[in-house]
């Protein structure tokens, strides 16, 4: 009579990793789209210096058409076939503004997805935020020695000690002077 | 039989899952996770703390500019205990090299960079920044150069990946306005955090 238990406890069990298993796998397909097949752009590197080229990578659901990508940053560019995903290279002006600006995707079925790109603009000649060719100055001198001269060093300790001295001296008179005063 | 597939395929898929969430690599993972991740390190922002674990550096990073001379200022930290970041360059992270100085010594104590020359090839360098991300970078090389050939060309001209450049003085000590005779450069790489 207790045998047939077992396999009802067992059963359950199964049951129940199957129904959570189940819902996981339902989970999966259909966020994967969403990520992994979805429509994406990206831009590589996203910080690019004006002047210079980067490269875009996108994705629609169907990559054997090109597509469309624009931006504040460089006008209107058509994404092609490479690979199983568009691409294109752009070239972003040398005289743009410093900033981020938004790239936008627009596939043919018309879904769109954005990622921005970061321009730095830094005029680096030599009236601008090009530094000299004299390296900074990193060293006071302190390991090889030089930082505080010996000499400044007894010149001090000398000093405060003749002042001391001094300062006792003078005490040390005017107490032997006083009695004889007062006397 | 179907279950036991059905619950390995579910463990497999909680682990990308968490491994996504958390950020910590798992065996596979869709590259949009990583993507979205590394685009966020191109956005500008200034750094705040440096960390060089095979010299025992972990410092503070306030922006610099340019000294009147032309050269990088370095911090006005009279300790020397503080780097600084040019912030008239990339930030660490994003295309350029984003570049930061150090004292090697100051008058009275040695300085934050005292160390630089004993990093090597391969050493992992840390930067914090001011949005809560960090930037990782290797070492790529150790060199000196004279105080007055700063390479400057080198550091501002390549544009193609995301580099980091310490910078501190070294060798043999001048005086005056010079102070030491070269400057010790380590050159790094960006490297996935």
């Amino acid at each position: 009579m207790r045998v047939p238990r077992i396999p009802t406890v067992r059963h359950g069990l199964v049951r129940l990793t199957t129904v959570l298993a189940a819902a996981g796998i339902a989970t999966i397909l259909l966020a994967a789209p969403a990520r992994a097949g979805g429509v994406w752009i990206q831009v590589t590197p996203s910080s690019v210096t004006a002047g210079y080229q980067t490269k875009i990578k996108a994705s629609c659901q169907d990559n054997t058409n090109g597509a469309e990508v624009r931006s504040k940053a460089f006008g209107t560019v058509t994404v092609q076939p490479e690979n199983g995903l568009l691409a294109a290279t752009v070239t972003v002006p040398a005289s743009l503004a410093e900033g981020g600006y938004d790239v936008t995707l627009t596939c043919r079925t018309g879904s769109t997805a954005t990622t921005t790109m970061w321009v730095l603009n830094r005029e680096y000649s030599e009236d601008g935020y090009m530094p000299s060719k004299h390296g900074p100055h990193t060293g006071g001198g302190f390991l090889a020695g030089a930082g505080d001269s010996p000499a400044a060093q007894v010149w001090l300790a000398g000093g405060a000690g003749a002042l001391l001295a001094g300062a006792a001296f003078g005490l040390v008179s005017r107490r032997r002077r006083a009695p004889a005063r007062t006397r | 039989m179907v279950s036991l597939a059905l619950t390995v395929l579910g463990l497999f898929a909680v682990g990308i899952g968490v491994g996504q969430l958390t950020g910590l690599p798992s065996f596979g993972g869709w590259p949009n996770a990583a993507r979205a991740d590394t685009d966020r390190l191109h956005r500008p922002s200034a750094p705040s703390v440096v960390v060089i674990g095979s010299i025992g550096v972990r410092a503070e990073v306030v922006p610099v500019g340019l000294a009147e001379d032309g050269s990088i200022a370095p911090p006005r930290d009279s300790r020397g205990a503080t780097a600084g970041w040019y912030e008239h360059g990339p930030s660490p992270g994003q295309s350029g090299s984003a570049v930061l100085v150090g004292h090697v010594d100051t008058r009275e104590a040695a300085g934050v960079f005292h160390r630089l020359d004993e990093v090597r090839e391969g050493d992992l360098i840390q930067v914090h920044r001011r949005d809560r991300r960090t930037a990782a970078f290797r070492v790529d090389s150790v060199e000196t150069f004279p105080k007055n050939e700063f390479p400057v060309k080198r550091i501002f001209g390549d544009h193609s990946r995301a580099r980091l450049v310490l910078v501190t003085c070294g060798g043999r000590w001048v005086g005056g306005e010079t102070g030491y005779a070269d400057n010790v450069m380590v050159f790094a790489t960006r490297v996935p955090a």
